[in-house]
């Protein structure tokens, strides 16, 4: 693989500091450069930190941007602050040189003559992260052994987060210095390659744009209002919940109306030009300072009126605020309670109000749009698909949904309404099939289907499943043969949570692994790992007073983590996205975890009410005892660290913040590649398979003992008459603090595993009989978030 | 029964904890510093010494192992001379002169060292291992009251304003910034050599500067920059870091004899001990100890209010100092006259002596004659101790 071990960015605006810090959550090493400020003092006089100033501003600012730009704080160390003029030489220091200066041809130019060209290492790479400039006009200024070397690298923002990444070689790129950034950008930094063209906005930002143009159009046509738009573009038609206008004002409204000027003034040759055309309304907007939530509001404001804080709605007819109303359509009421999005989109379709119909235009157009310019942008659908929903977080792509439509119909809908479509569209069965374990896409060009090479190193478990490698099913998980001897235990009930179909599969599963297999993978492809143990369960059981049922359960739950942690194969969990409560409890009983970095995981029970009771304090219990005895060092500090992720329900931000929770031990690993995860599990698991010497329940446990417990209940009558918690998180962390120091003992009294099992059930039957309890259950199930009691 | 006087008492500088020039000072150093100071002022005969007695109210780590006796090694007292260390909390420093004092009174000694220390930057409060009793924590959590929030209940019961404790925040701020300015406090305070190392490259740089200056004034803080500070106890409380007592790192010692010992030497005493009183009170309010402890002390030492001229007042929060000034009646212009520990800091079982010393040092300055130093103690206490000028 390509090395590339240092990186200088050129440009430390809000979009170089953060293309910076995703640098160094990749453990590279970062040179961040910008101008040196017009009132710095010469070289050589006054401080060097003083030319340097906005670079060393924008590193400071990363500790404070919201989302987290970095995995950790102390990954900023990384990042080396510095200037254009003093700091030249030390290009040559660097693999990498990305620029992210201003959108401005000659800015750029000027500066690739003037500091790149002359400081470049003769094997580096050259990138631009323009968003809307002509890869092949950057190139011109360039000598031509820089242009084999140069390409748009085109984050989107905030570049930890969004996937997507749009590559764009000019005339002379290399195409294996292209492929080897693409692994690199894919493997090292979790980016989700896209190939772009030269053409204006790339791939992404093109539909994108598009889209909300179509959503203004039939907006003003059918007279409907910002918020019903918003309403009927969001999850209804498979998008994010910002729809098309809060979305714009998240982005800028004034970017949104650069990015439309670049399309009109470029796309010459688009027959829907006009489109593009900024509408006066909202360059009235912009001129106003109406940019969004940077400026004074944007479709959206929010004020304070008699102290409470209200939402207000723009009405573009009036180009005033008024109080927002809520939309109410039949048909994105129906939507929204189907689960599959394909399914989804048709429901909303089918729908006879107004909604559906504006649904049904803006889609229209913009599928068409897709269909008519896709040999021009991309040299595929799958780049097209990939691009929207990684850049976009579209659930899913123009060309996947139009397969979800049906072709067929969707082309006849269009037929009915008289839209003209390309006679190649008419042909299309589907884009994409799926045989045998390789998925196939439609190429218009050969009129036939190819296979979609895969990159290797990703696992994909619905390839696998589609081969027949699934070899055990029920309705909540299942069990895949993911080949060398390895199966992977999948969740794939809604949210993946936790109930008794899931446990029975871990049984089964590791049964499965130990006679046939050597190893265990527990991971999904859902949305997020799991959102822990099914809470409704635990709620009816409740209801009905259901005691035995429920210890039976809890009972079951710790057999499973149990036999995770103890099967005479080792088992690696590979968790991505949420991992609360029960899932973290499953990855705390696995031998070793390959986190996806974008974890977050938590022991959040007392959210609602509860103690980890499948094993997850009795877990935290007794890490914190070994490591004590480990370090020869008194077992309250450890204890106390744990203890507290467990009282104040503490979710990590990042899969690098599990180590410091405890939660991650060393040896673990973090796999910034979503695609990667589940193989680099997998390769985790077979290392360990090697010499794998099963563990057995620990006895001889010496428990922390009843004055730790009393020492941490002092501090929480310290907080409760501080008003930081209520007397029931009190008495809940009481709790808590009495299973995870071995019950109500002297200190160093041996107790076992079994023994610690035993306190968390019957602390967690405890807390399940209290009223409170009750109540923080069903405000979490129905409003999805904690209650404070 | 016999007098007990004090010949000098001196302090280290008083640095702020984590960031002052003292935070990598052990402090079994900075209390032989503060002995030694107080041997070479004096210029006794070490070997003469009776006692050492040195207070610290985290008596372990770098201050355990008898913290008195390395210090006293550390200072250069031969190993004939016995060491104690002594633990009443905020008052230990105190109660080492108390406990010298009484000894000389009784004819048992005629010459002993009393002082304190504490390194808040090396020894958290709390130890280094907290450990609750559970059946007292079960039936009397108030007994493990935080400091903070017995502040917050002292707000509660007295209804003190957060202006008000601002405003005494303040005040503390600008005496020990005009008393500094004055070099009021250059002859109680026995400079330190401090060493401070850092990495520069491959090399270890190492510097040693002789501190003689308390750090934690700040001359330009006003009541209206207090009032931005968030409530640091309490979420809809008034207490803040601004106007609670710093953490802070510093030692002090005093010189205690008999009259024998003064005829003997020829050395010119500064001050009589006259009596020491410590008294319980709840411990939720601990903040109100010295309500009982002052009356107390003055009973003994059959004075009156108005014949004190001079009261040095710990001020562990500006609400407890506030609380006690007003239930005593203590004429304001009469307390803490060059500032407290809201400005200089706090350096727990070393304050006593530290305050002796400032209160005798500003007694001679005025040649006033009574004075008295008071505290009040986590768990529930408050001491005085009463000196006359002589």
């Amino acid at each position: 693989m390509r090395q590339i071990n240092k990186v200088a960015v050129l440009g430390a605006g809000v979009m170089g500091a953060a293309i910076a810090a995703h640098l160094a959550n990749a453990g590279v090493e970062v040179l961040l450069l910008d101008l040196v400020p017009p009132d710095a003092p010469p070289r050589g006089e006054g401080e060097d930190r003083e030319r340097s100033r906005i670079a060393s501003n924008a590193l400071s600012a990363l500790a404070f941007a919201k989302p987290a730009p970095l995995y950790a704080p102390a990954y900023a160390e990384y990042i080396h602050p510095g200037n254009f003029e003093d700091d030249a030489a030390r290009l040559k220091e660097c693999d990498w040189v990305i620029e992210v200066v201003l959108e401005n041809l000659e800015v750029k130019l000027k500066l690739f003559a003037e500091l790149v060209v002359p400081n470049l290492k003769p094997d580096a790479v050259l990138s631009t992260n323009t968003s809307g400039l002509s890869v092949n006009e950057l190139a011109r200024a360039l000598p031509i052994q820089v242009r084999r070397r140069f390409m748009v690298t085109h984050f989107f923002n905030p570049p930890r987060y969004m996937r997507l990444m749009e590559m764009v070689p000019c005339a002379e790129t290399d195409p294996q210095l292209l492929a080897a950034m693409a692994q690199f950008l894919g493997k090292r930094l979790g980016k989700g390659v896209v190939y772009g063209k030269d053409t204006p906005n790339f791939i992404a930002n093109r539909i994108g744009t598009y889209t909300g143009a179509a959503a203004w159009r039939h907006m003003t046509a059918m007279g409907l209002t910002v918020e019903e738009v918003d309403a009927v573009t969001g999850p209804a038609l498979a998008r994010p919940k910002t729809g098309t206008f809060a979305l714009w004002d998240l982005v800028g409204i004034d970017t949104v109306v650069r990015v439309l000027d670049n399309s009109y003034a470029l796309l010459s040759g688009d027959d829907e030009r006009e489109l593009f055309l900024v509408p006066e309304e909202i360059r009235r907007m912009v001129s106003d300072g109406l940019t969004g939530k940077k400026g004074k509001g944007g479709f959206y404001r929010r004020e304070t009126v008699e102290g409470e804080s209200v939402k207000l709605c723009y009405d573009y007819r009036s180009g005033s605020y008024n109080p927002c109303v809520r939309p109410k359509f039949a048909s994105v009421a129906a939507a929204k309670q189907v689960d599959d999005p394909g399914q989804r989109v048709r429901t909303l379709l089918s729908g006879g109000d107004r909604a559906a119909q504006f649904a049904w235009l803006t889609l229209r157009d913009t599928l068409i749009y897709v269909v008519k310019r896709l040999a021009e942008i991309a040299d595929d659908a799958v780049n097209v698909d990939n691009a929207m929903k990684w850049g976009y977080n579209w659930e899913l792509g123009p060309f996947e949904l139009l397969d979800a439509l049906g072709v067929a119909e969707f082309v006849s809908r269009c037929e009915r309404d008289g839209v003209a479509l390309p006679d190649w569209f008419k042909e299309v069965q589907s884009f994409y099939r799926v045989e045998a374990g390789k998925k196939f896409q439609y190429l218009p060009e050969k009129h036939d289907f190819a296979e979609i090479p895969r990159p290797e190193g990703s696992v994909s478990l619905t390839l696998l499943k589609s081969a027949g490698g699934e070899v055990e099913r029920n309705s909540a998980a299942s069990l895949i043969d993911i080949g060398d001897g390895v199966f992977c235990l999948e969740f794939h009930s809604k949210l993946n949570t936790m109930g008794g179909e899931t446990l029975a599969m871990i049984q089964k599963g590791i049964r499965r692994a130990e006679a046939d297999g050597i190893g265990m993978v527990i991971a999904n492809e859902g949305g997020a790992f799991s959102a822990g143990a099914n809470l409704m369960l635990v709620a009816m059981a409740i209801a009905e007073g259901a005691w035995d049922d429920l210890a039976l359960t809890v009972k079951a739950f710790q057999k499973a983590m149990m036999s995770i942690k103890y099967s005479k194969v080792p088992v690696v969990a590979a968790p991505h996205g949420l991992a609360m409560g029960g899932a973290c409890e499953t990855c705390l009983h696995a031998d070793a975890i390959n986190a996806h970095a974008e974890t977050y995981m938590g022991l959040v029970e007392i959210g609602v009410g509860l103690i980890p009771a499948g094993g997850g304090t009795k877990e935290m219990a007794i890490r914190a005892v070994r490591l004590a005895e480990e370090n020869g060092a008194d077992v309250s500090s450890f204890l106390f660290r744990n203890y507290q992720n467990i009282a104040m329900g503490k979710m990590s931000s990042s899969a690098a913040e599990l180590l410091a929770l405890g939660l991650m031990r060393q040896g673990d690993g973090i796999t910034l590649d979503l695609d990667r995860r589940i193989h680099d599990a997998k390769l985790k698991a077979i290392a360990l398979a090697a010499n794998y010497r099963p563990g057995r329940p620990a006895t001889g446990v010496k428990a922390p003992g009843k004055s730790v417990a009393s020492s941490i209940k002092v501090q929480l009558w310290n907080l409760e008459r501080g008003g930081f918690i209520s007397s029931y998180d009190s008495y809940l962390a009481s709790g808590i603090a009495d299973v995870i120091t071995g019950g109500d003992v002297p200190g160093g009294t041996l107790i076992t595993e079994e023994y610690l099992l035993e306190l968390e059930r019957e602390m967690f039957l405890k807390f399940c009989g209290q009223k409170k309890t009750l109540e923080r259950i069903q405000h979490m199930l129905k409003k999805g978030r904690p209650l404070r009691n | 029964m016999r007098t007990a006087y004090i010949v000098t008492a001196l302090r280290t500088p008083a640095t702020k904890a984590y960031k002052g020039k003292l935070r990598q000072v052990r402090p079994d150093d900075l209390a032989a510093a503060a002995i030694k100071g107080v041997i070479d002022a004096t210029g006794i005969d070490p070997a003469e010494l009776d006692d050492v007695i040195i207070g610290c109210a985290f008596p372990e780590a770098e201050q355990g192992m008898n913290v008195a006796r390395i210090a006293a090694f550390k200072a250069g007292v031969p190993y004939q001379v016995p060491c104690q260390t002594v633990n009443r909390f905020c008052s230990s420093g105190l109660q080492t002169i108390a406990t010298a004092a009484e000894r000389i009174m009784a004819g048992f000694a005629d010459c002993i060292v009393a002082g304190g220390t504490e390194s808040m930057s090396l020894i958290p409060m709390g130890g280094n291992k907290f450990s609750a009793n559970p059946g007292l924590v079960h039936a009397w959590p108030e007994t493990y009251a935080s400091m903070g929030i017995t502040a917050e209940l002292m707000v509660e019961k007295y209804g003190v304003s957060r202006e008000d404790q601002d405003a005494f925040a303040a005040a503390s701020h600008q005496k020990a910034a005009q008393a500094i300015r004055e070099g009021r406090f250059a002859d109680e305070i026995v400079p330190v050599e401090a060493q401070i190392c850092g990495l520069d490259g491959l090399k270890m740089k190492c510097s040693v500067e002789q501190v003689s200056v308390d750090d934690g004034v700040r001359a330009d803080t006003t009541v209206a920059a207090l009032a931005k500070l968030k409530p640091a106890f309490k979420a809809s409380g008034s207490v803040t870091a601004g106007n609670s007592s710093q953490m802070t790192d510093g030692a002090a010692a005093a010189l205690v004899v008999s009259e024998d010992f003064l005829k003997r030497t020829g050395l010119q005493p500064m001050a009589r001990f006259v009596c020491f009183a410590v008294k319980g009170v709840p411990p939720e309010i601990m903040g109100t100890g010295p309500i009982e402890a002052i009356p107390a002390a003055l009973k003994l030492a059959g004075l009156s209010l108005d014949q004190v001229s001079l009261f040095e007042l710990n001020e562990a929060f500006a609400v407890q100092s506030l609380v006690c000034i007003d239930e005593l009646k203590l004429d304001p212009e009469r307390v803490n006259v060059n500032g407290g520990a809201i400005a200089m800091g706090h350096p727990l079982g070393c304050t006593g002596t530290k305050l002796t010393a400032t209160l005798l040092h500003e007694l001679r300055r005025r040649k006033e004659r009574y004075g008295c130093v008071s505290m009040c103690i986590g768990g529930g206490m408050g001491a005085a101790g009463i000196f006359e000028m002589v």
